[in-house]
């Protein structure tokens, strides 16, 4: 497709290279001779191949397409049917029981049963990589029968369904195969070389060659029961440690379809003015903050922490985050983002009331004293160190002084280990793992699990540590509900974080590629990569 | 000789084990614990320390080292924690593209720069010298990433005359490895059509990282050069009715490569570590942009194979270079034993 839409140019200089590589004899353009639906993405870092590996952004993509899940995230966030045809929990909470789906296969043909489903949780639990850790309340799971597996928890456990969209599914048989002498008993190395360079899924794609840090080939498996979109991409070169500047030549060539890199506004803005190419919002369930460090003076006076946050310029801010017309971020209501259970919308917008914030910080114990704060801002995201200026500009009209640092992520990530090394001011964004905010919050607010970024406010209290806990046990969601808005209203007038806004990155594509989570909010799937199913996609000529 | 080579592989060797220990400690004084930066945030505490005990991070320093540098001797490295591939075939993934790139690069610096070098000597104070020295200004003045981004720009995009990004054309399949140099293996497997298309790739990101050196070599030879054709022995070569030609190469060239060699095999071995920006903004998949990579994320097994490779090569070319020189200059060998 997008060999197709050649300027005249682009057409004669791609004709003159084919002839002059054919007079060397070889076949110069099969691309155009076969005119495959071919998408390229974009992206960063480095793709994983293994899926019960990554938590980060291209594995989550190559995860999603190689393989299945008992369950998808619908747009929305709820959960459909996936392996699974349907499923069955037990009154306490702690058994699931799931009918799977007849006739699935996996790429090489092998018939997906219980036992593969048992094979991977089991993977994923003794390797201890990637979100292993949604699954340590499993006590056992088991093979009832070739088409229905069992899994029983250690005590109850609500958000494990939503966990599930996690758990991919790999080929037991290919992967015992190939497996290599390891630290896992008679697992061996449980095919850990063997996935990090193949694939054992049953996905709507199967790897046709992957080189973690260049570029990993998908093909479309034609037998996926879940079918298609209409003119589906066909094959999928996903490109990885592509940078900003690469793709803002390589996008009106129309080498590069799609790409999900944070670009800089000025590319954003040059890429929206370039015939054929949109840019569009993929919205992320998560929330960019100031961490206030609760444990540190002053800000262990809820008093300054609510000056801080009264103080901030939230216009200002939200002005900041609009590129070419588009915005990066959605005003947020509090530590639970729109979207996802517990989400308020009658709770008001906190504004920026320099009045109330000068009352406040008068009503502290640290009243007329000279208060210095240290911030700290990730430094390979340069829209943060605008973000610490204004706060810094704020501040400054209440007397309180703001030193700005901005460190690289191993050193944040070695600060958020203790409260005293935490900064007093950290700019940090957290979003949700699975469709359930439980994700999100328990990092962020229980006390067993401090001493990450996600909670370098160290607000941890026995009321919030009970909220969060009771949450895992009621399976109820509108209970759940009521008790997430309860518990979010606590935590805002703890004021432990200035929230800023709910992130959406901007993806450029080209307008014969359509992605419907990008196109339109409401076929937006809330979770990391949920837009990035190419089942999903068409390109059209 | 062979006392003068002897000399200088032990010295090499001294340089490379103090290299391996310095590099061993720098990398665990950056701050961030490996384990946590790999698995994430959400990791539970008993996966982190789970995976510090498989990566032998709670091992005491001296242990590690002597497991690492065991390892070392084999070319294993470890697993690196970033990619999660042993850090040797991550090497051997990345290295060739990178040495493809560095070869070209120093191609291109060598003949280009020692060419202006001598042009403008030559031609001191005429039009010839005044645009070399234009040239040799500008290829210091601006560092290699803008020199890549210009041409990028100008080459790639609005003219289209060369590829934009990557090693070779996505609808070409590449030459079967045997050195892992693109260029050299579709020549050794006749396949002229994939040679060109790598030649093609490789212009632009070498080039633009050979421009620094270039202009280096150049200021160095024509600055060396001019000063030998003031020197006694040119008048009497001169004098001697010897050709223009012959004076150049023979009397002036000479005593003026000296230096330039020795600057010459250390501009190369540098590129190797500035490959980096130039990597990254070709899209070339080199050991540049990995080593960066891996520094970044603390990913201590990558970070010290990449280093020792390096160091490895610099080491080498500087052995290859004195014993280039020691020919030329046949006191240096003299002195030397």
């Amino acid at each position: 497709m997008s060999d197709i839409n050649l300027s005249r140019r682009q057409l004669l200089g791609t004709t003159a290279a084919f002839g002059l590589v054919s007079g060397f004899g070889i076949s110069a353009a099969p691309a155009l001779a076969q005119q495959k639906r071919v998408l390229r993405l974009a992206d960063g870092n480095i793709g994983q191949a293994d899926p019960h590996k990554p938590v980060d952004f291209p594995g989550s993509i190559l995860m999603f397409n190689l393989y299945d899940f008992l369950v998808r995230p619908l747009p929305g966030g709820e959960l459909q049917p996936s392996l699974a045809e349907s499923w069955t929990i037990s009154d306490d909470g702690k058994t699931y029981t799931f009918k799977l789906r007849d006739g699935v296969k996996f790429h090489d043909g092998t018939p997906l049963t219980a036992d593969d489903v048992v094979f991977s949780a089991n993977r994923m639990i003794t390797m201890k990589r990637g979100y292993a850790y949604l699954f340590s309340d499993i006590g056992k799971v088991e093979a009832a029968a070739p088409n229905t597996v069992v899994f029983t928890l250690k005590r109850p456990f609500a958000p494990f369904l939503a966990a599930l969209v996690r758990l991919a599914v790999v080929n037991k048989a290919l992967v015992t195969a190939n497996k290599k002498d390891g630290t896992f008993g008679e697992f061996g190395d449980y095919g850990e070389a063997f996935l990090g360079s193949a694939d054992a899924g049953s996905g709507p794609y199967k790897i046709v060659s992957h080189n973690p840090q260049v570029e990993t080939v998908m093909e479309i498996n034609k037998d996926y029961f879940g079918g298609f979109a209409e003119n589906a991409p066909e094959t999928i070169r996903s490109k990885f440690g592509v940078e900003a500047v690469a793709v803002r030549q390589l996008m009106p060539r129309r080498e590069i379809d799609l790409t999900r890199l944070p670009l800089p506004p000025e590319i954003v803005a040059a890429l929206s003015k370039s015939p054929g190419i949109s840019v569009g919002p993929d919205m992320k369930p998560g929330i960019f903050h100031f961490k206030l460090n609760t444990q540190k003076a002053p800000l262990d006076d809820v008093n300054v922490r609510k000056a801080i946050a009264l103080a901030f310029d939230y216009d200002q801010l939200y002005g900041l985050l609009e590129v070419a017309g588009q915005k990066q971020g959605l005003p947020v209501r509090g530590p639970i983002p729109a979207g996802v259970i517990g989400y308020d919308a009658d709770v008001p917008l906190i504004k920026r009331d320099v009045a109330a914030a000068k009352a406040a910080l008068a009503a502290s114990k640290y009243a007329g004293q000279d208060l210095s704060l240290d911030l700290v801002w990730f430094k390979s995201v340069a829209l943060q160190e605008k973000f610490a200026l204004l706060l810094q500009a704020n501040l400054a009209e209440l007397g309180i002084k703001v030193n700005i640092n901005s460190a690289p992520w191993p050193q944040i990530v070695e600060m958020a280990t203790k409260p005293e090394s935490s900064p007093h001011i950290c700019s940090v964004a957290t979003s949700l793992s699975t469709t359930d905010v439980d994700s999100m919050l328990w990092g962020e607010y229980h006390s067993s699990a401090a001493g990450t970024y996600l909670s370098m406010h160290w607000l941890h209290t026995p009321e919030i540590d009970a909220m969060l806990e009771k949450t895992r046990t009621v399976t109820d969601q509108h209970e759940r509900e009521k008790i997430y808005k309860e518990l979010a209203g606590t935590i805002r007038e703890q004021y432990p974080s200035v929230y800023l806004y709910q992130p959406i990155d901007l993806a450029a594509y080209q307008n014969y590629l359509r992605v419907p989570g990008l196109v339109d909010p409401k076929q937006s799937v809330p979770i990391m990569a949920g837009n990035y199913r190419y089942d999903r996609m068409s390109m059209t000529a | 000789m062979i006392r003068f080579l002897s000399h200088r592989l032990l010295s090499g060797l001294i340089v490379i084990v103090g290299v391996s220990v310095l590099i061993f400690l720098l990398a665990r004084v950056i701050p961030g614990d490996p384990a946590r930066l790999a698995l994430g945030p959400e990791a539970s505490n008993e996966q982190v320390e789970a995976m510090r005990q498989q990566m032998g991070f709670d091992r005491p320093l001296v242990e590690q080292y002597a497991r690492f540098i065991t390892g070392a001797v084999q070319f294993d490295f470890g697993r690196s924690l970033y990619t999660d591939q042993p850090v040797s075939s991550d090497i051997a993934a990345g290295f060739p593209a990178t040495l493809e790139l560095v070869l070209y690069s120093g191609l291109s610096m060598t003949i280009l720069g020692v060419g202006l070098g001598i042009a403008s000597a030559h031609y001191k104070d005429r039009w010839l010298d005044n645009a070399a020295r234009l040239f040799s200004l500008l290829g210091v003045a601006l560092p290699n990433f803008v020199w890549a981004l210009l041409m990028m720009i100008v080459l790639a995009f609005w003219y289209q005359w060369l590829p934009l990004s990557g090693r070779l054309s996505e609808w070409l399949t590449p030459p079967p490895h045997v050195t892992g140099l693109y260029t050299v293996d579709a020549l050794i497997a006749g396949q002229w059509g994939v040679a060109l298309d790598a030649l093609l790739h490789i212009i632009l990101p070498a080039f633009a990282l050979s421009l620094s050196g270039m202009a280096q070599i150049s200021r160095l030879t024509r600055t060396n050069m001019v000063d030998s054709y003031d020197r006694p022995y040119v008048e009497f070569a001169r004098a001697y009715g010897l050709s223009e030609t012959s004076v150049a190469f023979k009397w002036a060239l000479r005593p003026a490569l000296i230096p330039t060699l020795m600057i010459l095999g250390m501009q190369i071995v540098a590129l190797l570590g500035n490959a980096f920006l130039v990597e990254t903004i070709f899209m070339w998949p080199g050991l540049a942009k990995y080593g960066v990579n891996a520094i970044v994320r603390k990913d201590l097994n990558a970070v010290v194979g990449v280093v020792m490779v390096i160091s490895f090569f610099f080491v080498l070319v500087n052995m290859i270079v004195d014993t280039v020189v020691s020919f030329i200059d046949p006191k240096i060998r003299l002195k030397s034993s």
